[in-house]
């Protein structure tokens, strides 16, 4: 610490050491304790109606395994299952195109197509469903064209994909929306490898499945767990996208907090976020683990 | 051999149109819309206007929501780039216990969702403390994940900063306030640019941590979901139309500035290199020690 | 006296590992010394104790009297210029030889005079407004001694800066930093593990091993008066034979090699029994026709021969497998060997060396 003074003088230590802490615990820890303090309450309405005890309960998390009134343990399933084939669906579609970016593309076309992805990247996610929702209406573009070939329209917001059971227009709209969150961090990963390797590996006679399955996926493995991460936690985590192309059936699971923060039940919500986040966490453990990468790997 | 070689040529070509024509076709359907005169953005009965422009233009909400989204960015930027530039100098530059732990906690919030941000904050803030949720209690929620991207951007310039020219300045007798203003802060200037920008724009357009942190206020953003869940007029595409021009612009732009700061720096260190070739060429042998 | 850089009994340890052991050392005001050896034996250290990076773990150091344990390098009269010179890449020529006086709060009109009188010491006029990038290897190294100077250290010490450059521009730049200490008058400290770099330029040459000193000397001596082992097979190309001293009088001492007994000069006083190395420079064995020299002779076969342009490099070895190599000058009258053939080579008492092993064993 005294090496530190000396570099940065009494006042900059203080700064590196205020500011961190003051991130850590007023924006971070803090504010998420207090969200598991209120989770584990049930709400002042309920304990009034002797419902639930005042202290320290599970009552908030009841109706997620309530067997009788399933909606929001189907809630949940549904998002989690869609999320998770979004996620494997972004990572195949992203996959070549991430390593014709990264070790075929020119320079030219490289900067032409980055700047493609970006302007959908850039456009935030409101527009992005919004573009959708026009796109896959009743008498939209796409059912023009679909009648045009003479099939009959589709109802795209009514019609459930089954397993995963969230409708065709959530689904279209939500790989639209997260599929560019895989292909930065691939493309980053991919761009670091010698194409030496690669070129060598083809001498050596190795196949093309080959030579990723040996050289491209290992070395891009921490921009696949990085990619895999975001796009499953934004897809899970999103909330417009649902309320904008979702129709009547697939209800989000982040539309079920909303939900129970309309009716002013604040643990109800808090209860739901944790689970969520939860989830999350273990999404990220689990990719860890799977690809042998630290956080530092994924974040990078 | 080659008849394989054109199949994945084609291949390749064929992926490309399909994935882009996916990705940028909505965007130019959504943006022609703002042009019809139709009350409903739609493309049939095209017929050419700019009314929904104006329209959009003279929506005084829209501004509303517009000025509490620069304010909410700005505050965003400047908390950011404070806390993300202490977080990257412990995590970087100083020997502290833990490092492992500290960079769990402070990036955690880039991997948690937005809502939970958001509810967490909203909670703590409005419900606990008591203060009424409004556009800076929102800029609070933002500014737990848009520190974690800065804080990103300047370890990765950090990690390659050269400390021997903090050593340098201390050689040559500067103390150590003075280093860190003179050097370290020009070092990283471009880092503190381009997290700027990323905070403004990450804040700018954020929808769901905002939304459920702000209470009742309006931001750019809420004001275009409400709108598109209230049913819309082509007043919407005409907003998309211009962040769509406006992101085009800005990216060639950059680009374009960019190559030129190649092409400039590459010619001068051909010509600093002609010099030492010129002294090398005109030494003689009996220059040469023993 | 005057501003004399002394080291007394100083001592750097980090953890478990000594640097630097024991140094004992005066350098002259005005001198132009050298510390030479490999990497990791402990030159690096001495300079940054020097400029006071860090402190020494025990002794002093003093500059005229002062004493400079403690004191922050800020706060001291010398500056270093660093291996990768540590040139500030944001900051003009201008701004970077005047950045000292800058932060000594110097007005802008005194420190572009300085600036001024800097650029034409280095040769440099007119090149106050040049960005770093802008500059060519010679040309930075010449502004890092600018901004160095500009303090008016008592004391310049630099680590290595030639390294980076090529053959040729490290040997005109060479002269380059002799002639600038000659100009000022400035004690120089120069770190290098280049033996001709610190043969040609220095006044004297500290040659290290290990965090010892095992010798101190001009250049000449260092080169042919080694007195350990360490620095005769470190400074430049020797010949070794191992061996056993079975007779020593008159500072010349006898050793049983695998090439028989061998005699040479014996400064450390070796006795009967010591273990010891013979040195020779290749440069100094001579050829002999077959059997005529009467000592110092070795007989062994040829392996092949190397042009090098000025001299031929004879390289041989004898029945055990023993290398020898012989340098013999392209006068226009070296023969050509065959190989496998059978020459015999011998050297003069005066041209070899006697050295006990115990340095280079360390090493």
């Amino acid at each position: 610490m005294r090496e530190a003074v000396k570099r940065f003088g009494t006042l900059g230590v203080a700064f590196i050491f205020g500011s961190v802490a003051v991130w850590a615990l007023l924006l971070i820890l803090i504010p998420h304790l207090m969200l598991i303090d209120y989770a584990f309450h049930a709400n002042p309405g309920a304990v009034k109606k002797g419902l639930a005890e005042a202290g320290f309960t599970v009552y908030s998390f009841l109706p997620l395994v309530d067997t009788q009134d399933d909606l929001a343990l189907r809630t949940f399933i549904r998002t989690l299952l869609t999320s998770g084939v979004i996620t494997v669906l972004a990572l195949v579609i992203c996959y070549p195109l991430a390593y014709y970016l990264a070790k075929v593309a020119t320079n030219k076309w490289l900067s032409i197509l980055m700047l493609c992805l970006l302007i959908p990247y850039w456009v935030n996610e409101v527009l992005r469903a919004y573009a959708w929702r026009t796109l896959m209406a009743k008498h939209g573009l796409v059912n023009q064209a679909f009648v045009g070939l003479g099939f009959q329209p589709f109802e795209f917001f009514n019609y459930e994909l089954p397993i995963i059971d969230s409708n065709v227009a959530l689904f279209v709209g939500l790989i639209y929306s997260y599929v560019l969150f895989m292909i930065f961090p691939m493309f980053n990963a991919m761009e670091s490898l010698d194409k030496n390797q690669v070129e060598a590996a083809r001498d050596l006679g190795a196949s093309w499945v080959r030579v990723h399955r040996r050289i491209v996926i290992p070395h891009a493995k921490p921009g696949i767990a990085s990619g895999c991460i975001v796009t499953f936690m934004l897809t899970a985590g999103s909330y417009i996208v649902p309320v904008l192309l979702g129709g009547k059936s697939s209800f989000w699971f982040t539309q079920a907090i909303e939900s129970q923060f309309s009716v002013l039940n604040w643990n109800g919500g808090s209860a739901y976020s944790l689970v969520l986040e939860l989830v999350c966490l273990v999404f990220v453990m689990f990719m860890m683990r799977a690809f042998r990468v630290t956080l530092r790997d994924i974040t990078r | 051999m080659n008849d394989s070689r054109t199949l994945i040529t084609w291949a390749t070509r064929a992926y490309l149109v399909i994935f882009f024509g996916y990705m940028l076709f909505p965007m130019a359907y959504m943006s022609l819309l703002a042009f019809n005169t139709s009350r409903i953005p739609t493309h049939r009965d095209f017929t050419f206007t700019l009314e929904w422009f104006g329209a959009a233009w003279e929506d005084q909400r829209m501004w509303g929501g517009l000025e509490n989204s620069v304010y909410i960015a700005l505050l965003v930027v400047a908390i950011s780039i404070t806390l993300g530039l202490g977080g990257a100098l412990m995590l970087v530059r100083l020997q502290v216990r833990a490092k492992g732990l500290i960079y769990a906690i402070l990036v955690s919030p880039i991997l948690a969702p937005g809502i939970v941000l958001g509810i967490s904050a909203f909670i703590f803030w409005s419900q606990q403390l008591g203060f009424r949720a409004s556009w800076w209690t929102a800029a609070l929620a933002q500014s737990s994940f848009v520190s974690a991207y800065c804080m990103l951007i300047f370890m990765a310039r950090l990690q390659r900063f050269d400390t021997t020219l903090e050593e340098a300045g201390l050689d040559l007798g500067a103390n150590p306030r003075q280093v860190f203003w003179r050097i370290t802060v020009p070092y990283m200037r471009p880092a503190f640019l381009s997290a700027a920008a990323l905070a403004f724009l990450q804040s700018f357009e954020n929808y769901t941590t905002t939304y459920f942190s702000i209470g009742a206020e309006n931001t750019f953003t809420i004001f275009i979901a409400n709108k598109v869940r209230q049913g819309v007029t082509p007043a919407v595409n005409a907003l998309a139309f211009i962040i769509i021009a406006a992101t085009i612009i800005a990216a060639v732009v950059f680009e374009l500035r960019r190559r030129r700061r190649e092409a400039r720096a590459a010619e001068a260190a051909r010509q600093a290199q002609i010099v030492d070739i010129e002294i090398a060429g005109s030494l003689r042998l009996q220059d040469t020690p023993a | 006296m005057g501003n004399d850089l002394v080291f007394n009994h100083v001592v750097k340890r980090f953890g478990d590992f000594t640097a630097v052991h024991d140094l004992n050392l005066t350098i002259q005001e005005g001198e132009f010394f050298s510390f030479l050896g490999p990497s990791g034996c402990g030159k690096t250290t001495i300079l940054r104790m020097v400029s006071g990076f860090i402190d020494p773990s025990e002794g002093s150091i003093s500059l005229g009297g002062q004493d400079l344990v403690g004191l922050g390098p800020n706060r001291r009269p010398t500056a270093l210029i660093f291996q990768n010179l540590a040139l500030f890449p944001l900051m003009s020529v201008a701004e970077n030889i005047g950045f000292a006086l800058e932060v000594r709060g110097v007005g802008k009109a005194a420190r572009l005079r300085k600036v001024e009188q800097l650029l034409d010491l280095i040769a440099l006029p007119g090149f106050a407004d040049r960005g770093i990038d802008e500059l060519s290897g010679g040309q930075k190294q010449r502004v890092a001694i600018a901004r160095a100077l500009a303090v008016e250290p008592k004391v310049l010490l630099l680590d290595e800066p030639l390294s980076a450059l090529d053959l040729k521009l490290r040997q005109h730049m060479r002269a380059e930093l002799r002639a600038i200490q000659k100009r000022t008058g400035i004690t120089f400290i120069y770190i290098t593990h280049d033996q001709g770099e610190a043969l040609a330029m220095s006044d004297r040459v500290a040659v290290m091993s290990q965090g010892h000193v095992e010798q101190v000397g001009v250049s000449s001596d260092i080169y042919n008066q080694p007195e350990t082992a360490f620095v005769a097979s470190f400074v430049g190309e020797n010949n070794l034979f191992a061996g056993r001293v079975v007779a020593a009088s008159d500072g010349v001492a006898q050793v049983e090699t695998s090439f028989g007994r061998l005699l040479g000069g014996n400064p450390r006083g070796l006795k009967q029994g010591d273990e010891a190395f013979v040195f020779v420079r290749p440069e100094r064995l001579r050829l002999a026709p077959s059997g005529e020299a009467d000592e110092n002779a070795l007989t062994s076969t040829v392996l092949g021969e190397v042009f090098e342009g000025i001299t031929v490099n004879i390289s041989l070895a004898n029945p055990k497998g023993r290398p020898i190599i012989v340098t013999m000058s392209n006068d226009g009258a070296v023969p050509s060997f065959a190989t496998g053939a059978l020459l015999s080579t011998y050297f003069g008492r005066d041209h070899a060396t006697v050295l006990p092993q115990g340095s280079l064993a360390r090493a």
